[in-house]
């Protein structure tokens, strides 16, 4: 039995510390990263997969079905595989056509279904679902990847590990649409069902079969292509192709506009470090489970690849990391009192912010009865929020303002810098953009998507109140403050719910909250292609739906050592 | 077209802000026409009514102001979001009894979810009576008593705001608040078209910040 942390020992991080761009973008997928969560479930569920139907004709065009069932409900990913020319293949939200387009069915569908679904599905935004759909999504094949390896296994040989790697996915997702996207299910519809309590498990669900569908489908198009001479991949070289993802500006504002669910994300994580910090000692299969975890980090890191020149500085910085990592390691045998404290104290001042978090994620591995529970917490219900308390006083306003946006009541947001860019909603694209205020004429358009400098403006508006006053006086005059004092009072009863950054500087990075969202997922191997572009893995090293039952996969994303027998 | 309870509130909330609400009362707007939806009740098609009623009226002729202990407003009618919020920021005060009396005021349907979320969470009834109907919220749902038809009526004379210890009356006739009908949603749309800023040379340059081929 492990000893029990004294969490009186060590407090989770404050957020003035957590909740900073730069840090948020070095996190990385952990233990409590949904497909983490999704894929735990399935496996102590016993969740059974099939495979109703794959009608996939020669030029890889059809359907199929992919069908997990459990306990007492089954989904279904219905995929359109499609034949698209390459002048129509674009990772934009905006494009019209894709590779294949997918939508995750409650249950099992029907002819009807189908037909229904095959009218829709394929036009994406143009198209129309119902609440029997729990997702909507597509993808396009990496041009450099897709045929190679159909030539390859055609032609009866593997590709090689390093073509592999080198890209990491067949296909890429560019949007994967949930919670009430084109009338499919709202989320407050199937938030009572346990394998939805954690979040975007519908969604990862989604992805888990697509890239089952993606693996298959090329194996298929071998056949055609190869016939009698045609295999199949290895089941270990299959599994290092995850699914890719592209994601832009679209995503960047959800962290601001779910602040109650950032908050019980980022609590989570540091409660889990907290609890781990606070164990007096370390049980020796712990410690063997984190140097062998340590081992297996090492060539997760080895296989992200990026051109981007701030990632590239932030992996070499990584590496170094791991080879100070390795050095404490050899000096430090965690065999003694609050090992795991020492060590991330030491890591605080030794490490870069990506090493640290990535540390914050190595810890949690061998420690799942310590962490694996809080993925409990970590749904969020943003209505526990929406009511202003218009009884509070103008004086406590003030002590909050001061306690959450205290960095922005000192910023100068007269300098240009400070307000450079601008969040709004394009009129052509009907999806968020950043403009440069001071270029293009789009401040009248400007989204509430900058906290610290309208808490500011708040601060300033409010100096003159008597500090009796109540709130709901001061609103009934002053209604455009009324969306930050609703913040302010959210931030104050959830610590992590506000990023204490500015989210208009000119050098602010949108891949910073990009990747904080992703990492969350559990997405691996960030590639941004601009600031405010990235593409990502998704289960990578995972197994595939049939192998759930038979295959120990803890710690997955992890690729396995060589020579381990799994 | 059947809606999600997540479209109508991003829609309406966008709406209201495209009218000249501020962002905070427009969250709000949104999320009353999504209760009144999920209700059985056309939220959406009241807002789109009351947007196009107050469209370029200011804010200070909106904004109630309480004499004698009846909120009244310099324009003469009171718009129902923003009474709708102040009554919820002085919630305390009414669930401890503070009788509130609305002059008139417009699409007070409108009102009711504002209402529900100072009653529900404290276990309350509170009832709106106007023109002789009362629609109560109780912690069980909606009861009402009198003509439906004036709840749906575009003013109301006088709106009061009572807890109620004993609700009376019928659950409301149930149909599918998720349908919009397309004169409503393209008045919201329009109003929300506001929000959206035309394209520029720039914006169409930097896009979501992709490169333009998906192809490698």
């Amino acid at each position: 039995m492990d000893p029990q942390p004294d969490t009186s020992r060590v407090a989770p991080r404050d957020p003035a510390t957590v909740m900073r761009l730069a840090r948020m973008g070095s996190f990385h997928q952990s233990r409590l990263s949904f497909m983490r969560v999704l894929l735990r479930r399935l496996k102590a569920e016993n969740w059974r997969f099939d495979r109703p139907a794959f009608q996939i004709d020669d030029s890889g065009v059809g359907h199929a079905i992919y069908r997990l069932t459990g306990p007492t409900r089954a989904y279904s990913l219905v995929a359109f595989a499609h034949d698209l020319p390459p002048e129509q293949r674009s990772d934009r939200v905006i494009a019209t056509a894709w590779d294949a387009t997918f939508a995750l069915f409650d249950g099992t569908p029907t002819k009807a279904d189908i037909d229904r679904l095959s009218r829709n599905i394929p036009k994406q935004e143009a198209g129309r679902v119902r609440a029997t759909e729990l997702s909507v999504s597509r993808a396009n094949r990496s041009v450099r990847l897709f045929d190679h390896v159909i030539q390859c296994l055609a032609q009866g040989k593997q590709p090689k590990d390093a073509d592999v790697d080198a890209v990491g996915y067949l296909m890429r997702t560019t949007a994967v649409y949930g919670s009430g996207k084109l009338g499919a299910a709202d989320r407050e519809s199937i938030a009572d069902r346990p394998e939805f309590a954690a979040p975007f498990q519908a969604e990862m669900l989604s992805v888990f079969l697509i890239r089952g569908f993606v693996l298959d489908l090329v194996e298929h198009l071998a056949r055609v292509k190869g016939g009698d001479r045609a295999v199949a991949l290895d089941p270990a070289l299959r599994r290092r192709f995850g699914i890719g993802n592209s994601t832009g500006l679209g995503m960047a504002p959800f962290l601001l506009n779910h602040p109650i669910l950032l908050n019980n994300w980022i609590a989570a994580r540091e409660i889990g470090l907290a609890r781990i910090r606070s164990l007096p000692t370390a049980q020796p299969q712990n410690i063997a489970a984190f140097h062998d975890i340590r081992a297996r980090a090492r060539q997760h890191i080895a296989r992200w690849h990026s051109e981007h020149p701030v990632q590239q500085q932030k992996l070499a910085a990584l590496n170094a990391d791991l080879d100070q990592l390795d050095a404490y390691l050899t000096l430090h045998d965690l065999s003694d009192q609050n090992p795991w404290n020492r060590l991330w104290v030491w890591a605080e001042t030794a490490l870069s912010l990506e090493g640290q978090e990535l540390l914050v994620s190595l810890l949690f591995e061998p420690h799942g009865t310590l962490v694996d529970d809080l993925a409990a917490t970590m749904s969020a219900d943003e209505t526990e929020g929406f009511r202003i308390d218009g009884g509070m006083s103008i004086a406590r306003l003030r002590e909050i303002l001061h306690d959450i946006y205290g960095w922005a009541l000192e910023t100068d947001w007269a300098a240009p810098e400070a307000q450079a860019l601008v969040w709004y909603t394009s009129e052509e694209k009907l999806e968020p953009r950043l403009g440069n205020r001071h270029e293009e004429p789009v401040a009248l358009y400007e989204q509430p998507l900058c906290p610290g400098r309208d808490a500011a403006a708040l601060y300033n508006d409010i100096s003159d109140e008597p500090g009796d006053a109540p709130v709901a006086a001061v609103l009934l005059r002053l209604p455009q403050h009324r969306h930050t004092v609703r913040r302010a009072q959210i931030a104050a009863r959830y610590p992590y719910a506000e990023i204490r950054d500015n989210t208009i500087a000119a050098d602010m990075l949108p891949i910073d909250l990009l990747r904080t969202k992703l990492s969350f997922f559990g997405a691996c191997h960030f590639d941004p292609r601009s600031d405010r572009w990235v593409r990502i893995n998704m289960f990578r090293n995972a197994p595939f739906p049939d192998e759930l039952e038979t295959l120990d996969f803890a710690g997955w994303t992890y690729p396995p050592l060589a020579g381990s027998v799994k | 077209m059947i809606w999600s309870l997540n479209e109508i509130d991003a829609l309406c909330r966008k709406a209201a802000k495209g009218s000249g609400l501020s962002w905070g009362l427009a969250e709000e707007a949104g999320k009353a026409a999504r209760w009144l939806a999920e209700q059985g009740m056309p939220g959406p098609t009241l807002l789109a009514q009351l947007l196009k009623r107050n469209d370029g009226t200011p804010y200070a002729d909106l904004v109630p102001s309480e004499v004698d202990g009846v909120w009244t407003s310099a324009g003469g009618t009171l718009c129902p979001l923003i009474a709708g919020a102040a009554l919820c920021d002085r919630a305390e005060k009414i669930a401890n009894g503070a009788d509130v009396t609305l002059a008139r005021t417009a699409f007070p349907l409108l009102l009711a979810p504002y209402a529900d979320a100072i009653a529900r969470p404290r276990g309350l009834c509170i009832a709106l009576t106007l023109q002789g109907t009362t629609l109560t919220l109780t912690p069980g749902g909606l009861v009402f008593a009198g003509d439906a038809v004036a709840l749906l009526s575009p003013v109301a004379k006088t709106v009061s705001i009572t807890i109620e210890s004993q609700p009376k009356g019928a659950a409301l006739p149930i149909r599918n608040g998720r349908e919009i009908p397309p004169e409503a949603s393209s008045v919201l749309h329009a109003f929300a078209h506001r929000t959206y800023a035309p394209a520029t040379e720039a914006s169409r340059a930097a896009g979501a910040g992709a490169g333009t081929s998906d192809n490698d």
